[in-house]
């Protein structure tokens, strides 16, 4: 699926909604479900991204970071600058391909808008259970997103894939749904029954692909509930073990998207209390899974017993 | 000099013998480190580094543009890092098509080269990747092979560029131009203290004559192999029954067949005449 970043697109800009924002973009994202009224809270143009930042205060080998400002510079693909939590700037190099500016744009561009934001992105995927969601972190490759299929496909509406937003604004921590749409791979697919050929990929050059969610999506803002952060080991077996005290803070720590971020944009602090009270509301435990077959039935069964109880 | 020290060597050759050996060595206890937690030796090619050193995830990026991410990526460790780092690496010393060395020659200090010889090497890629022997060698003699392929699943490392098992060791040894200590596998076994006092000298790792005898024998395959019975090791591979099985240099000679010798001959005569295997 290639949508051109055509001269149209760069002057009408459309609403969208997503991680409970209202999105208002001159890039066409037809990944994300549109919006209705009139006031954005973030906006998306295309414009000039200086190549570098001045006074960064952190920086890796893509992105510079300073308080309230963010840039994101992919060779080949685009450069980004996100600023106050409020607005994204895209310069992209010209004929880079239009979907991989789009992937990175939705992936660790609105990681640092959310973390500019105080918004809590966790490195997860997530389901709705009842009036509550059940969310699944772990490192890339773990599973997540094919757990979240597997479910849908069992009838769960999923709310988040890869970044699940959590706002704790209000004490009580709430997830806002992100896009309506699964990442899995080639073989994640086949499990689950789809044809990865009849699906788009997520960009061209990469096996992986993009499953629309429709029904299956959960346009809601619910309480994050449990936590699962799931591990393969070698061996073939499944355990569930609750953390507690520093274990349970460190897992939610450890499963922030794109923390790294933080070392640059400032916020550490705030970040550390605001999984700390995530901790306080939500049950979060270790799953570990052997690293041979995935027996995704047997270990849902085993999460559902858990978090039906 | 700061720089990262390449723990480096073709898979199952021994790598693992020495970081829990570096481990006791730096962590200087009375009883022996717990072999699923080794000192940090992190793995070069661990996805999770790569994507948080960068910022980005690697899995929407293509093979070539994280190759292009990779020798930053050191650098970019190297630059943020206090102390000389510690890397454990299977990648042979490769280059990227701009010339630019996949491991940064920058950010390099040195390497310690673990060699074993290929006959036995064949019948521990065997056992850990649950192939038959025959399988194992012509993995060895392929100029192609790799590492983490995982073209339709995602694995937790990056894929890595073996070469063959030949084409691996010249890669480091005469190709990488960066400062190398080989470091025999069979010297390990046969000759500990004088193999394990030279690599940790070579690691800047100059400690007094106790504490080197004490590390080895808190690395020993005796006792490795003791804290695999009782709790199980994390890097043993789902397909085999122990990872720290024999510990023997030589086990090749009740096991391999005399044509499945002279093809790994036939394969590496002359790289493995050199380190002293012919």
């Amino acid at each position: 699926m290639i949508i051109p970043l055509n001269a149209q697109s760069a002057t009408v800009s459309k609403l969208y909604s997503a991680w409970g924002l209202a999105i208002d973009s001159s890039i066409e994202l037809p990944l994300l479900q549109l919006g209705d009224g009139v006031a954005a809270d973030v906006t998306i143009r295309f414009g000039t991204v200086p190549e570098t930042l001045d006074n960064a205060r952190h920086q890796g080998v893509c992105f510079q970071a300073f308080p309230g400002r963010f840039l994101l510079k992919l060779e080949n693909i685009a450069r980004y600058l996100v600023s106050d939590g409020c607005e994204i700037l895209i310069d992209p190099v010209p004929d880079a391909e239009s979907d991989a500016i789009r992937l990175f744009l939705l992936g660790s561009a609105i990681g640092a808008l959310l973390h500019q934001r105080s918004i809590l992105p966790l490195h997860a995927s997530a389901i709705r259970v009842n009036e509550g969601v059940v969310a699944f972190a772990g490192n890339s490759g773990v599973g997540k997103s094919t757990l979240a299929a597997s479910f849908m496909k069992n009838g769960c509406q999923v709310v988040a894939d890869d970044i699940c937003a959590v706002s704790v604004a209000s004490g009580v921590p709430l997830v806002c749904s992100g896009s309506p749409n699964l990442k899995l791979w080639h073989d994640a697919l086949h499990q689950l029954g789809e044809d990865p050929q009849s699906l788009p990929r997520v960009r061209d050059s990469v096996e992986k692909y993009r499953l629309p969610l429709a029904h299956g999506f959960a346009e809601e803002v619910l309480p994050l509930r449990k936590l699962y952060v799931l591990r393969s080991i070698n061996q073939d077996r499944f355990e569930l073990e609750h953390l507690t005290g520093v274990d349970k803070l460190n897992a939610l720590v450890k499963n922030t998207y794109r923390f790294n971020f933080l070392k640059g944009l400032g916020g550490k602090k705030e970040h550390f209390s605001h999984c700390a009270a995530v901790g306080r509301h939500v049950d979060v435990c270790r799953v570990s899974r052997g690293k041979n077959g995935f027996r995704i039935e047997e270990l849902m069964a085993l999460l559902e017993e858990d978090f039906n109880r | 000099m700061n720089g990262i020290l390449w723990l480096a060597s073709y898979p199952k050759s021994g790598n693992t013998w020495l970081r829990l050996f570096l481990t006791n060595l730096l962590r200087n206890d009375d009883e022996p480190a717990d072999i699923n937690e080794p000192e940090a030796t992190p793995i070069a090619s661990a996805r999770g580094i790569i994507d948080d050193e960068a910022g980005i995830e690697t899995s929407d990026m293509t093979m070539a543009e994280i190759e292009q991410l990779r020798p930053l990526v050191y650098e970019q460790l190297v630059a943020q890092a206090e102390e000389p780092l510690l890397m454990k690496v299977h990648d042979a010393w490769t280059l990227l098509p701009d010339g630019t060395p996949l491991l940064s020659a920058q950010a390099t200090r040195g390497a310690i080269y673990i060699i074993r010889n290929p006959l036995d090497v064949v019948i521990s890629a065997a056992n850990f990747n649950g192939t038959d022997i025959d399988t194992a060698i012509t993995c060895l003699a392929d100029m192609e092979a790799k590492l983490a392929r995982g073209k339709k699943k995602l694995p937790d490392q990056l894929q890595q560029r073996l070469l063959s098992w030949s084409g691996h060791v010249l890669s480091w040894v005469d190709s990488s131009q960066v400062p190398v200590h080989i470091l025999r596998y069979e010297d390990m076994s046969q000759d500990p203290l004088s193999a394990f006092t030279g690599a940790a000298r070579f690691a800047g790792l100059d400690f007094d004559q106790e504490r080197i005898p004490k590390a080895i024998r808190f690395s020993s395959f005796e006792e490795l192999h003791r804290q695999e019975l009782a709790k199980g090791f994390k890097e043993k591979s789902a397909k085999q029954e122990f990872f720290f099985r024999k510990g023997k240099a030589g086990g090749w000679r009740n096991v391999l067949r005399r044509d499945q010798i002279d093809r790994i001959i036939a394969d590496h005569g002359s790289v493995m005449e050199r380190f002293g295997y012919l």
